[in-house]
């Protein structure tokens, strides 16, 4: 046995002398209070967020149209305040209540961009544009040789990877559309002729993804790169794509569950994996005219609005059959579900969807903190509701704004149709 | 024939309307198996271990639900006839019996000793089918909505959402969320003046009138049965604040129409 195990096994051996001393309650408090030390829930702001959510508060009704406005610009602004933390142009991955602001992420700038160029287009205001360039910029500078981008944030070990790459195009080609700056298009095409050359000859990609597993939530890979194709007319490009949502429609099995759709394989995925499945297919098959895609999107789709509606809440993850874990929500996939049913709505008209997109983006908005007086809470979402829920635990990422700014902007466009109908 | 009332609740009023007009048309000897649920926690402990610190808060928004309850259920006696739901089907020469789980074995056991023949919804939730086989008959239910295009909840609101009048139909129970074969269905009555709940609290009143209609329907002898497809109705769901105030609009546009100038 080593010193370090020896050592280990002492403390092993104090730590249950304590435990078989000391009554569970008092080791429960102990351990609360440890953890709440180490999250810094003595800082007010953060306590707040904490006892909110002990106390279980219950989503609010927002009306749609009028408040909307204020919780607009309080993501916004949260996005700004992200970028602004971290050097270089990127957006910080996500402030935690323990340390603060993280690096800087490239995956989600990546399709942060093109939430912030569709703010700037709807509000009008260039600062949003500008921030996009900025975050475009600094994307091309920590492009990869290769033409892929790295997994987890700026400071860590570069390892490329596929579904990071896929967001990142996202980004530039919207930036492209904006700008017109044929760099962010070769940009983006060296990233899809990265992704093309990992890419297996059935579809899949196994290289460069977690702990090499294939996995459907790729379709949010596909997207984009049809979004490229369509910008460049590159067939190639179009075809892997439309390739990867053929091996990818077979995770879907008859309850329109999909497999392989989870961030650890064989657990439960979370809604925001499904949310980007989903949202993946549907957005591939409008591009492509192709009704299969739509219809895989759809069928889970109207699984999650039967359930939210029936249960009122969405679960944090759901297992195979659809189990769900209702202990949290994952307020990042609740966001990316709503706005799918939005873009339902808007194809289908079919009011159910908007009905429950509405609802949940009333119960997203509801967790968002318009008066906090901490930077990193204020106009931000947290991983989880709550707050300690599984997903992105104590912190605040990113992504959650962002997908939430989307599902407030497909509502918009969806209530903008519905009163155009009602005359 | 042995008439049962299932309903969500030992004081409900709606069953209790149910029974009286079933009284009125001399249906008498009707029991009533309701949905009876303490809610109350079950012991300090588990609410301490579940909500930590935070258990008096629990305790007392239990405390004052109750309270709420209380005070609800009076004003409602107060403002109906006098007496209790047990006290009405005890003066008709039924049972009374509440139950934790109407869709439990017990409950089918108890309809069966009962000898039911034909049961009637009056607000019981989603029923499954062991507790559905049980009345020779079957079970009968109106829902608030014109089916099968409206089925599920909210329906008076999704309907007026859609421009289409305000119809209750009464019709058999399956398994599935107003499913079963239709009976009848008849128009709720809409007057100048009226708002989205005083259509609801006149569909209510209504649905009872058509229920005991129907079981007197069944008396002199067989019910119709149109049977519908799954696929001819959606399910809606409960509608949200800015749908209803659409709905509501609409309801005014109705009542314009067919209003005489």
């Amino acid at each position: 046995m080593s010193n370090v195990e020896l050592q280990h096994s002492r403390g092993r051996d104090f730590r249950q002398s304590v435990k078989s001393v000391l009554p569970p309650s008092i080791l429960t408090i102990a351990r609360a209070i440890a953890n709440g030390v180490q999250q810094r829930l003595y800082i007010p702001s953060q306590f707040n967020v904490w006892l909110l959510d002990k106390r279980n508060q219950q989503a609010s009704q927002l009306d749609p149209g009028s408040s909307r406005d204020r919780y607009i610009e309080a993501l916004l602004d949260w996005l700004a305040r992200a970028q602004d933390a971290v050097p270089g142009g990127g957006v910080s991955g996500y402030y935690t209540f323990a340390s603060g602001w993280s690096a800087a992420y490239p995956e989600t700038t990546g399709y942060v961009i093109t939430t912030l160029l569709e703010a700037s287009r709807r509000l009008n205001k260039n600062e949003w544009a500008t921030r996009a360039r900025q975050m475009i910029e600094w994307e091309i500078t920590v492009q990869l040789p290769d033409g892929s981008w790295q997994s987890g944030f700026v400071d860590q070990a570069p390892v490329p990877a596929v579904f990071n790459t896929g967001q990142v195009i996202d980004g530039l080609v919207a930036g492209y559309a904006s700008f017109s700056e044929s760099r962010y298009l070769d940009a983006a095409v060296k990233g899809a002729r990265w992704l093309i050359a990992q890419q297996d000859s059935d579809g899949a990609w196994r290289r460069h993804v977690y702990q090499n597993n294939p996995n459907c939530y790729s379709a949010r890979v596909a997207w984009p790169m049809l979004m490229l194709a369509q910008a460049t007319g590159d067939g190639d490009i179009r075809a892997s794509a439309v390739r990867y949502l053929e091996w990818a429609s077979m995770c879907q099995d008859d309850t329109a569950w999909f497999a392989n759709c989870s961030l650890e394989p064989g657990e439960p995925a979370l809604t925001h994996t499904i949310g980007y499945t989903i949202e993946g297919f549907l957005e591939s098959g409008l591009l492509l005219k192709d009704d299969r895609w739509i219809d895989v999107a759809q069928r889970a789709a109207d699984v999650l609005l039967h359930k939210f509606e029936v249960r009122k809440h969405l679960a944090g993850t759901y297992g195979k059959g659809w189990k769900p874990d209702h202990s949290f929500a994952c307020l990042t996939g609740c966001a990316q579900v709503s706005r799918v049913w939005g873009r339902l709505y808007e194809m289908t008209r079919d009011l159910r969807y908007l009905n429950a997109a509405v609802k949940l983006n009333d119960y997203v908005l509801s967790q968002v903190s318009l008066d906090s007086t901490s930077p990193g809470i204020r106009g931000g979402v947290t991983g989880s509701k709550p707050i300690w829920g599984t997903y992105m635990t104590y912190r605040l990422p990113n992504w959650a704004p962002k997908f939430t700014l989307d599902a407030l902007f497909q509502e918009e466009v969806a209530l903008a149709l519905f009163r155009r109908d009602l005359q | 024939m042995i008439v049962a009332i299932l309903c969500g609740s030992p004081h409900s009023p709606y069953a209790r309307d149910i029974l009286r007009e079933l009284n009125v048309r001399g249906v008498r000897n009707v029991h009533v198996v309701a949905h009876s649920r303490s809610g109350a926690p079950r012991t300090i402990m588990s609410v301490l271990a579940t909500h930590g610190f935070a258990f008096p808060l629990v305790i007392l928004r239990w405390i004052v639900s109750r309270l709420g309850l209380i005070f609800k259920l009076r004003s409602q006696g107060s403002s109906a006839s006098a007496g209790t739901l047990e006290s009405d089907v005890q003066a008709q020469g039924g049972r009374l019996v509440a139950l934790p789980d109407v869709n439990g074995e017990q409950c089918q056991k108890i309809l069966s000793d009962l000898g039911v023949d034909l049961m009637i919804l009056g607000g019981a939730p989603i029923m499954k089918a062991p507790v559905l086989r049980v009345p020779k008959m079957g079970t009968v239910n109106a829902h608030q909505g014109a089916l099968p295009r409206y089925r599920g909840m909210n329906v008076i609101e999704w309907a007026l959402v859609e421009r289409q009048p305000p119809t209750i139909t009464v019709h058999f129970v399956d398994p599935g969320v107003d499913t079963g074969d239709i009976i009848r269905m008849e128009r709720i009555p809409v007057v100048v003046g009226d708002s989205l709940q005083t259509v609801r609290d006149r569909s209510s009143a209504l649905q009872g009138q058509l229920l005991a209609e129907t079981v007197v329907a069944a008396l002199n002898g067989q019910l119709p049965r149109q049977t519908q497809a799954k696929a001819d109705g959606k399910q809606f769901y409960a509608m949200h604040p800015f749908l209803k105030a659409v709905a509501e609009e609409h309801l005014q546009d109705y009542i314009r129409r067919i209003s005489p100038a």
